[in-house]
This record gives structure tokens, C-alpha cells and sequence, in this order.
């Protein structure tokens, strides 16, 4: 009960009461004003930390930038097709692998890189792929952003269309493919593709 | 009087308790988390926790705009940007700060990458400028630490072919190739040189006693090589001439120069014999590991029946016991959590532990018998476990002035079917309650970047800055921030 809700005559005798008591019923007062103080001010942040990306309830030299929020509409984009197999990292590119001269019979790759599964193996060749302009390494981005399950991957193959792009993109190949990317399902991936595609377009 | 405030605390408790049966809290458990919550001012020194983990990923030009944006931390908290060079390492793991963590002016951090990249960085604080320590030869360079004689030293996460090297003068030697393998000459050796009396695994834990004795994890998996096979093994290093203090100006000097070495197998029951599958906390012993320098420690830990875990990854000595003249190293395994709507998911959270060795003098005494150094008991427990949301812990780092353990997250959250980004977690010692498990764990930073993990979280002597990577971030290019506003 809230101190709004005693009764007047009730106030008035808890007012004459011994100042013993009285005290200790103020305390009480005080101490359960406080409580729900405390607990209705953490209550918001609870609501603030959910949107963590805001930058709400944080104090950071700059909060994340506003066009992340504001994302265009975008029609999803297939996720179940995919043309071909991304290759595994046996198949991939060697840079994924740790890049040790030794020719020793007991040479073991680290445990985090032979450890890779199935997704991660194909994140490592991706991220890879970014630094090396073939043909191929197109073929496999396109694949990727199109049609990997793991938004994640899609993130790194937009990345990688993005550093590729860099060294050229006469054809308009890639910024096509960032195009179609920015029409992607998961709000992260579009926006990656956004953002590269102007970089990419003055 | 005390009836009252009795009364208040109980009519505290109930309004607190009828506020969980709100449907938000509706079990004991959420209880606890709630009061923790409360009370994450005065046991954490944040204002509050975080709540969800970020499902946000920055962009490489949004990132590269604000860096110090690809971390949410706690209300209360600041990150502000280290270094973002685009000569930044994008591997860095491990760091160290130089010249002292007291005053530091630079950090030394290791980079994760292959042979040809810059494996050992040197960044200065102040400006954010970056040099190279050593700049090839090096394969996944992941530890590292200050010494007390004043070197810097490094160590590979590279199988069996992994090296430990020491650096002198750190804060002036640079631009030094190795050896892609073995330990022959630097290309200045008067200044860095491997160590081979330290053997070879994947070096990743690294507990360093003022000494020079040091305790070492092997970051491996089990199964690593056929089924069956151990995970990583924990060793112990005692030098030859344990340091006795001041700084050394020839690597020569080192007390890392010769010593010997000793696996931990847990397990004392039936005379040392209750060992293996099933024996995995608890007290053991130190066998002694025998052959000519460098030996092979996952050789030797296989043949000795060491116990393994599932990729043990970084470790720290716990200063406080320290200071009373104990032994106590905590860690992380890291464990294997791809999802569960895979064939592959293990739902194998990992761990945070805790070993003890007695004393430091009996931790650095031998006193061989039947192959076991009886002059210290391991003892192994853990400390924390890992749960869906807090997965797969890496690096870890014990704060100044209050003993809480921070430590980044590597799970796999960012690959879930509704991905979520890698957090930081501050969890607090055990206390004096019955168990050996910590009391509490919040979550105070998590990133902004599903393609990233946070790395080498470490703090100054304050306690109050804490510096941490963001590792294979989305720019392609090395970030540390500096994490402020600790109460």
C-alpha cells in the first residue's frame, strides 16, 4: 500500500504515535519508496538495452549510425536455391589454412581452424575470396550472397563482392550482385550491400 | 525496531517477488538473476547489465566511420578507439601492456594470422600507431605476456609445430623475421630467439608466477586426429634457476633457458590410478614429462594419460591469491557450440575453471618419486559454466581491485538460425558460500559485428581501463578499444 492510499485518521494516528514507531514506520515507507524507485528506474533500461543497436542507456563516444535503423523495404530473396556447392576450405582457397612451411609429420593445424564446421569452413574461404579477383571467386561470392543459409556468410560474401570491386568492376558484375544483395531477407545483409554499392558508386 | 525493518526487508522481498510472478520472472532462478541485476553497481560497477545480445552487424564503411560503434557496452561504460590502423593486425588476439601495466604507454599483441603476416605488433597508446615487433615466421601468434625480467613472450597456436619466443627490449626491438619452423636463428637474435625448453603444442593458456615457473594449455579438441583422442593437456614449466627478481639484458639471462616440465593428470584414487574418461575435476598429480628439448607435449600427453579438455584457451594467475602466496590459475575451455538444428551441434557450452597448486614454493619444487612431482597437488574446478547465451569462452581476465572475471565469448551465436553477436561477460568470484562456483555473471558488452569476436581483453593495474580487440572485424583491418566508466 502506497502512503497515498492511508486514511486520514489513520495518518493522524500514526503521526501521535510514539516517535519509536513512528520512525520505524517512516523507514518502512522510505525503504519500499525506494525499492520500487530503484525498480521501475532499472525496468527502462531493461526496455533499453533490447535495442542495443541504438545506442540507448549506453554511453559510447558515438552511438550507431541512424541509416542502419532505417532500413529501405526489400522483397526477400530465395534462400533455399542454390546452383552449385560452395566449396569446402579443402577445396577453397589455402590461405584459410594455417599457412605453416613446416614439414614435419606431426604438424597439426591449430584446433580452431581444424575444428571448423560446415559454416565456418565456408565463412574462412569467403572471407579469403575477397583477395582474389577470379572469375571463380566471383562465381562462389554470387553463390554465396544468394543462397547461403548463414546470414553471416552472406555478410562476408558481401564483403568480400565489396573488396573485390575495389580492384575493379568494369563490367558492372559485382554491383549487380551487390544490387540483388541489397533486396537480401536480413536486414544486416541489405544494408552491407547498401552501403558497399554507394562506396562503389560515386 | 528490528521487527520493522524486518518488515521492510520482507515487504521488499514480496513486492519484488510479486513483480517476477508478473509473468516476467516466474522461477527462483530468474529471482537471482533479478537481484543480481539490482545489485550490478556496487558487485560489478556497471549501472546495469545488458540485456539481449546485440543482433546488429555494422557495416565495413559504418565500422570503418565508427569503430568504437562495433561495441554496445553496459549503461555506464565507454569505449573509445585505441587503434584502428589499417596497418592494425585484423587477427589480434592476446595483448600485453608495456612498460608496466601500472603506466602503460604501448600494447604488444600477438596476430593471428599465418606466416606472412605481422605476427607480434607493437601499438602506442596514445596515438594509436602501430609497429611490428616480428614480422614473419610466426604462425598463429596468439599468448602473450610481460615477464617480470622486463622480456616480452609469444607463443604459437600451431600444433605441435607451436614455439614459445622471447623478446628483449620490447618497446624498441622491431621489423625481426623467425624461422617458419624449428628454432634457429631470428634475424636479431640478441633479441628474440625461440625457447625450446618449453616443447611444443598450440600455446594458448599462459600462467606466469613471478618466478618464471609457468603453466601452459594446449588449445585442442578431442578427437583431434582419429576418435578417442585427448583434447588439450595443462603443463607446468619449472626453470632450472627460478627468477629471483630485477631485469635482464641478455636473452641468455632468461630463466626460460632450460627447466623442466610436468603434465597434470587429475585423478589420486587407487595410487594415482583413477585416471582417464570420467576423472576430470578434482586433484591430481604432476607426472614428469622426460625427453630431449623441444619435446612434443601431445606426444608426451597422450602417453602419460594427461587429462584433456575440450580446447583449452587462455588463462590467467589470480593475483589476489597471489599476493597471499598461492597458486591459483583460472582459464577457459572453450567446448563446441555450433547449433543444434545441425547435424554437427554439441550443445557443449564449455567452461570456466579454476586450478590451484599449493603454495608457490611448492608449486616451483621438484621432488620426484615414480615419475610424479609430489611437491604440489593440482587441484581443478569449475569456476563457471557456460550456458546458450554465454558460449564458448576464450579470453579472460581477472579486474583489479575487485577479482571479477571478464570474458569474451567466441560461440556461435552469430551462425544460429536467428544469429546473435558475441558478448563479454563479468562474472564474480566464488564466495564464501558452500560451492566453488562463481556467485554471478553479467552480460556488459556485446558486439556490433556477427562477422567479428572480441579478443585479449585485459586491464591496466586500475582496474578501471580495459582493453580489448575486435577481432576479424568487418573493416579487414585491427580495432582495440578502451573500455572506461568502471565504478
Amino acid at each position: 500500500m502506497s502512503a497515498a492510499h492511508v486514511h486520514p485518521q489513520r495518518m493522524r494516528r500514526t503521526l501521535a504515535m510514539n516517535p519509536q514507531r513512528r520512525n520505524s514506520l517512516l523507514l518502512f515507507v522510505a525503504c519500499t519508496a525506494t525499492f520500487l524507485g530503484v525498480f521501475f528506474t532499472f525496468k527502462d533500461d531493461v526496455i533499453a538495452d533490447r535495442d542495443v543497436g541504438s545506442g540507448a542507456g549506453v554511453e559510447q563516444d558515438s552511438s550507431t549510425p541512424a541509416a542502419l535503423h532505417a532500413l529501405p523495404d526489400t522483397a526477400p530473396v530465395s534462400m533455399t536455391a542454390r546452383a552449385e556447392p560452395i566449396p569446402s576450405a579443402s577445396e577453397g582457397t589455402q590461405a584459410a589454412e594455417p599457412s605453416s612451411e613446416a614439414s614435419t609429420d606431426s604438424l597439426q593445424p591449430p584446433a580452431e581452424v581444424s575444428d571448423l564446421g560446415d559454416a565456418d569452413a565456408r565463412a574462412a574461404v569467403i572471407r579469403e575470396l575477397g583477395n582474389a579477383a577470379t572469375p571463380g571467386s566471383l562465381n562462389v561470392l554470387e553463390q554465396t550472397v544468394r543462397s547461403d543459409e548463414v546470414v553471416r556468410n552472406r555478410l562476408l560474401g558481401v564483403n568480400s563482392l565489396r573488396l573485390l570491386a575495389k580492384h575493379g568492376d568494369a563490367g558492372g558484375e559485382i554491383r549487380a550482385l551487390l544490387r540483388r544483395a541489397m533486396a537480401d531477407a536480413d536486414a544486416n545483409v541489405a544494408t552491407h550491400a547498401r552501403d558497399a554499392y554507394r562506396e562503389l558508386t560515386p | 525496531m528490528n521487527r520493522f525493518v524486518t518488515l521492510a526487508a520482507a515487504a521488499a522481498v514480496t513486492m519484488s517477488s510479486t513483480a517476477m510472478a508478473d509473468g516476467r520472472n516466474p522461477d527462483f532462478g530468474k529471482e537471482v538473476e533479478f537481484l543480481v541485476r539490482l545489485q550490478s553497481l556496487p558487485l560489478f560497477g556497471v549501472f546495469a547489465p545488458l540485456g539481449e545480445s546485440s543482433a546488429l552487424s555494422l557495416s565495413a564503411s559504418a565500422a570503418d566511420a565508427n569503430p568504437a560503434a562495433l561495441l554496445t557496452v553496459a549503461p555506464g561504460l565507454r569505449a573509445k578507439v585505441v587503434s584502428a590502423a589499417a596497418t592494425l593486425g585484423p587477427n589480434i588476439d592476446q595483448m600485453a601492456l608495456l612498460p608496466s601495466s601500472t603506466n602503460p604507454t604501448h600494447i604488444i599483441a600477438c596476430n593471428e594470422q599465418g606466416t606472412v603476416a605481422g605476427a607480434v605488433q607493437r601499438i602506442e597508446i596514445k596515438t594509436g600507431n602501430v609497429e611490428s615487433v616480428i614480422s614473419s615466421g610466426m604462425a598463429s601468434c596468439d599468448p602473450v605476456r610481460l615477464t617480470p625480467w622486463g622480456t616480452v613472450v609469444v607463443g604459437e597456436e600451431n600444433g605441435t609445430n607451436g614455439r614459445i619466443f622471447e623478446i628483449l627490449d620490447p618497446l624498441h626491438t622491431s621489423n625481426v623475421t623467425v624461422p617458419s619452423s624449428g628454432f634457429g636463428a631470428s634475424s636479431d637474435p640478441a633479441h628474440v630467439t625461440g625457447r625450446p625448453a618449453l616443447g611444443q603444442f598450440s600455446f594458448e593458456g599462459v600462467g606466469l608466477l613471478p618466478n618464471g615457473v609457468v603453466y601452459l594449455t594446449d588449445e585442442n579438441r578431442p578427437g583431434n586426429g582419429g576418435i578417442g583422442n585427448p583434447g588439450g593437456a595443462f603443463v607446468k614449466f619449472i626453470p632450472a634457476t627460478p627468477w629471483s627478481g630485477g631485469s635482464i639484458t641478455k636473452l641468455d639471462q632468461s630463466p626460460w633457458t632450460s627447466g623442466s616440465l610436468y603434465g597434470m593428470r587429475l585423478g589420486r584414487n587407487g595410487g594415482n590410478t583413477d585416471v582417464g574418461q570420467g576423472n576430470q575435476v578434482g586433484r591430481g598429480v604432476w607426472l614428469e614429462i622426460t625427453g630431449t628439448a623441444p619435446i612434443n607435449l601431445r606426444a608426451a600427453a597422450s602417453a602419460l594419460k594427461l587429462t584433456s579438455f575440450y580446447r583449452p584457451e587462455d588463462a590467467v594467475v589470480d593475483q589476489n591469491v597471489l599476493a597471499g602466496g598461492s597458486v591459483r590459475i583460472c582459464g577457459t575451455n572453450t567446448g563446441q557450440d555450433v547449433p543444434d538444428t545441425t547435424s554437427n551441434g554439441d550443445n557443449n557450452w564449455g567452461e570456466v575453471y579454476c586450478l590451484t597448486d599449493g603454495t608457490v614454493a611448492e608449486a616451483s619444487a621438484i621432488s620426484v618419486t615414480n615419475g610424479i612431482n609430489t611437491a604440489s597437488v593440482p587441484e581443478f574446478h569449475p569456476l563457471a559454466l557456460g550456458h546458450r547465451d554465454f558460449a564458448m569462452p576464450d579470453n579472460i581476465e581477472i579486474q583489479p581491485r575487485t577479482g571479477n572475471f571478464l570474458i569474451n565469448e567466441d560461440g556461435e551465436g552469430p551462425i544460429y538460425p536467428s544469429p546473435r553477436n558475441n558478448d563479454i561477460w563479468d562474472c564474480l568470484d566464488d564466495g564464501d558460500d558452500a560451492d566453488t562456483l562463481s556467485d554471478a555473471c553479467i552480460k556488459v558488452m556485446t558486439l556490433n559485428d556477427l562477422t567479428a569476436e572480441s579478443t585479449g581483453g585485459i586491464f591496466d593495474a586500475s582496474g578501471r581501463h580495459y582493453y580489448v580487440s575486435i577481432q576479424h572485424n568487418i573493416t579487414g583491418h585491427g580495432v582495440i578499444l578502451d573500455v572506461t566508466g568502471w565504478r
